[in-house]
């Protein structure tokens, strides 16, 4: 061999001469896309970039991220057991669904729901072929763990230990006890929170392609009081095509609607005054750099003309839904979604990209799906356009149209994620199919779809569906299927995930001097919030301007010359998922942090610190008499520090659907825990148990309400 | 020739290796260990003042990877393999080593294959690396381009890997 290679210098090296090893130790270190792109330039390559190896790594870090659990034999058992499928084909099912995968909230605003869209697996019987994967949505639901029914743990210890355990998720901390302590006199949620992934939404199998296909959802049948019907082989069969589009100018005009039907440009953004983030951000569902839009970032607030006393003041028309525009101007949404001929026009447009040469870098693009119904009526269309027509006076959630005319809805969601839905024949010279077209929109970095699904906003509760009998004998049940999930419009828009859990691999929390730094917080954490139940908030840490003198109460703003406002890092809570009072998009909380020596330039590359108590230390001190010598000693005889850990807040309060919102006082705690983690096995023998310092919970005290919530970070 | 300037401090420590087109390079122990395999092979024939031979290196080639062992000799020895693992999913590069491996493609390989032939993982690294950064991105046709690759597929191969591939574009 060694004199072969001497031999060899004839041939210079080049990459296609590199022995087969070092090629795959190479290309181990591409992309799929990278992989398949180099698969297509020579033999020798090819047979390299198609190896096994490679792909079952690249499916497998997939799969390791986004599995959520194993699929029922339902699903598993037509696979014959030779149907010589390949980790490579096993890429080319999974990796186009990449973006799609992960967590999304949902966009009614007044529910509390997450889905998650994973990978399920069944395992061949061999063990050198890839399982069969599927890709799946099930609803993610929070449970705490502490009922009524079931006591806390032994080692939960209240202030006051001394008393016997109590019996109630829900504590009533007695200012008898002790009435230093902070949360005398107030009701107090334990939080133990497990994550139900039971009920699936849809699923993706190989054979499908790149089709959707949805089963009937057992939580919605479930929610309205009936039996869970068994899995529902009625299928709504959804296309999905990649798009990718570029959001006009708003100065610019164009007629160059999908599936338009009037050639008459126009321009809604001169109309109503949108700029283009706004307009990005009513596509995406977000903004860039922030994590949760909302309309009111956007300049945007959904509402309705009755709560609006000083508009309907000497008004009799009905009260209307309409979008309140930032500048003021006030413009019923089917006024400005209305062309002056009287036909619905589209909120904005997306347009083909323009010729690469006159590409300006700060254009957004709409990139995402295009989901297509493919449903193919099993009666000819009866033709009855009215039931659109009439119909459409409902806002946003009006019930598609039954006829043949292309129309195009509108989908507003509170949380400002919005998306262009259009319905109605489009062009196909093959089939007369009458396909729903549901953009999904996202941007680039994130990804993110909207899927439509029965349930309608800004109801807080869910239209009724057709009963479990209907969809089992009758032969319409496609149409039916169909109808439910277009009269929806429920979308999902993409959140980042939850935190992993903790692995020996993590670095601390905490900094050289122990503290914790803000930033750690961000993510997505569950809280209590009393009868709602528990509820997902996103925490992000941001800067806020606050007058000099007095609260913040931030609704108001300054006309006059006001004192210099001074700043503070803030952490605040956003709602994920939202309830009757507060609807998800708004924020729930936020903290104060105190100043910094950094904080004199706020330069946004300082680290704001969060003040934290250890929740030993807190325990320890909640569980002493207040009478014990243990308990006067502390302090100097003042008792314990219950600042440690604390901050000023406000927290918000509202009435139900969000009226009158107003900012009440709270006090929030920080909790520092130390997790302990063995080292990996593969490194037992080297390594040391290694101690990661985080926050873990926080607890907010609602001065006005009396009461405690808890919150904890979601790992999963 | 810096390597062998430095190697004359400490007779006792140094190396001879020899390459093969007969060039007898003198280094420091510290850096040819570096290379496992002259690592495995000093620890095998211990004191000797026999060159070894390397007969799957040219001199060109040898000074090259020479001159990265001295700069790397004092480095920690590479992690296990399951860490390393992790670590080779980046393709990042030290500005050192980047500026290192700037040299003609056929230069490229021959480190590639001589960092593999003499046991020195973290250059193999190194050049793997920077092979799949001028991979990253580039149509099939820059490929060829790029790597002098002869399009060898019949007209329905072609064809029937495009079609095979067509999930990893327009994405």
């Amino acid at each position: 061999m060694d004199a072969e290679m001497a031999a060899g210098d004839s041939q210079p090296a080049s990459l296609v001469t590199l022995p087969p090893e070092l090629l795959l130790r190479t290309f181990s270190l591409l992309d799929p896309q990278s992989l398949v792109r180099l698969s297509a330039t020579c033999t020798i390559l090819h047979a390299v970039a198609r190896s096994e190896t490679l792909w079952r790594g690249i499916v497998q870090a997939v799969v390791r991220e986004h599995h959520i659990g194993d699929a029922g034999d339902e699903v598993g058992s037509s696979t014959s057991e030779d149907d010589g499928s390949t980790w490579f084909m096993a890429a080319s099912f999974l990796l186009p669904y990449g973006q799609n995968l992960g967590y999304f909230a949902s966009s009614i605003s007044f529910i509390s729901r997450i889905s998650r869209v994973g990978i399920r697996s069944s395992p061949h019987a061999s063990a050198d072929r890839p399982p069969r994967y599927t890709i799946a949505a099930t609803q993610m639901i929070p449970r705490n763990r502490y009922s009524s029914a079931t006591p806390p743990p032994p080692n939960f210890l209240p202030f006051g230990a001394v008393r016997p355990r109590p019996e109630q998720s829900l504590l009533f901390i007695s200012p008898q006890v002790n009435p230093s302590h902070p949360y005398a006199g107030a009701s107090m949620e334990l939080l133990e929170p497990t994550y139900d992934f039971g009920s699936q939404t849809f699923e993706i199998t190989p054979e499908e392609g790149p089709c959707l296909s949805t089963t009937r959802p057992r939580a919605e049948a479930a929610l309205a009081g009936q039996a869970p019907p068994r899995p529902s082989p009625v299928r709504l069969r959804l296309a999905v095509e990649p798009v990718r589009r570029k959001v006009e100018h708003p100065s610019a005009s164009s007629a160059d609607l999908p599936g338009g039907e009037n050639d008459q440009p126009w321009d809604p953004a001169a109309r109503v005054g949108l700029h283009r983030e706004a307009l990005f951000a009513l596509f995406s569902g977000r903004l860039p750099d922030r994590p949760w839009p909302t309309a009111q970032l956007v300049g945007l607030e959904e509402l309705n003309t009755a709560d609006l006393l000083v508009y309907r003041a000497g008004r009799t028309d009905p009260p209307r839904h309409i979008i309140k525009l930032g500048d003021g101007a006030f413009r019923g949404l089917k006024d400005w979604l209305t062309s002056p001929d009287g036909a619905e026009l589209p909120l904005a447009e997306v347009v083909q990209p323009a010729d690469e040469a006159s590409g300006e870098d700060d254009e957004a693009f709409v990139t995402g799906f295009r989901i297509r119904a493919k449903r193919t009526p099993k009666l000819p269309p009866t033709g009855d356009q009215a039931r659109g027509e009439t119909s459409s006076g409902a806002g946003t959630s009006e019930l598609w149209s039954n006829g043949t005319a292309t129309t195009r809805r509108r989908g507003v969601g509170a949380n400002g994620g919005m998306a262009v839905l259009w319905h109605g024949r489009e062009q196909d010279p093959e089939e007369n199919r009458r396909p729903i077209t549901i953009l999904r929109a996202g941007d680039e970095a994130e990804g993110g779809f909207v899927l439509r699904l029965p349930g309608s906003p800004p109801q807080p509760v869910s239209p009724t569906l057709p009963s479990a009998d209907d969809a089992g004998a009758s032969a319409s049940t496609d149409d039916q299927l169909a109808d439910a999930v277009d009269a929806s419009s429920e979308a999902f828009f993409p959140i980042k995930a939850p935190a992993r859990p903790l692995t020996w691999i993590d670095e601390s929390h905490a900094d050289d001097h122990g503290d914790i730094t803000a930033a750690s917080l961000e993510g997505l954490w569950v809280g209590t919030y009393s009868a709602h139940g528990l509820e997902f908030i996103y925490l992000t840490v941001g800067i806020a301007e606050f007058p000099r003198q007095g609260d913040a109460d931030s609704s108001d703003s300054e006309e006059e010359y006001a004192p210099a406002p001074s700043y503070h890092h803030v952490i605040q809570a956003t709602k994920v998922t939202g309830d009757a009072n507060v609807p998800s998009g708004q924020p729930s909380w936020i903290a104060i942090l105190p100043p910094t020596s950094a904080d004199i330039l706020l330069d946004s590359s300082a680290r704001a610190i969060v003040p934290t108590i250890s929740s030993t230390k807190f325990r320890h001190l909640s569980s002493l008499d207040p009478s014990s010598p243990a308990y006067t000693s502390l302090n100097s005889g003042l008792g314990p520090d219950w600042d440690e850990g604390v901050v000023q807040g406000y927290g918000r309060l509202a009435l139900t659907g969000y009226t009158s919102p107003s900012w009440s006082p709270a006090r929030v705690r920080f909790f520092k825990s130390e997790t302990r983690i063995p080292p990996p096995p593969e490194l037992a023998e080297t390594a040391r148990e290694k101690v990661v310092e985080s926050v873990e919970e926080i607890q907010i005290h609602w001065l006005e309400l009396s009461a405690v919530s808890a919150f904890r970070r979601v790992r999963i | 020739m810096s390597a062998r300037g430095e190697a004359e401090q400490g007779s006792e420590t140094n190396v001879t290796l020899q390459t093969s087109d007969d060039e007898q390079f003198k280094v420091d122990r510290d850096v040819a260990n570096r290379s496992v395999l002259i690592r495995n092979m000093l620890e095998d024939v211990g004191e000797s003042e026999q060159a070894i031979p390397l007969p799957n290196v040219s001199a060109n080639v040898l000074k090259k990877v020479l001159e990265w062992c001295e700069h790397h000799k004092k480095d920690p020895e590479p992690l296990a393999e399951d860490l390393d693992d992790n670590r080779r999913k980046t393709t990042e590069i030290s500005d050192w080593d980047a500026k290192f491996i700037q040299v003609d493609q056929e230069m490229l390989f021959e480190i590639i294959l001589a960092a593999n032939y003499l046991d020195i993982k973290p250059l193999l690294d190194v050049g793997c690396k920077t092979v799949a950064n001028m991979i990253k991105g580039k149509q099939p046709e820059e490929i060829r381009k790029l790597f002098n690759i002869v399009n060898d597929f019949t007209p329905e191969e072609e064809a029937q890997i495009k079609k095979e591939n067509e999930w990893a574009e327009d994405r």
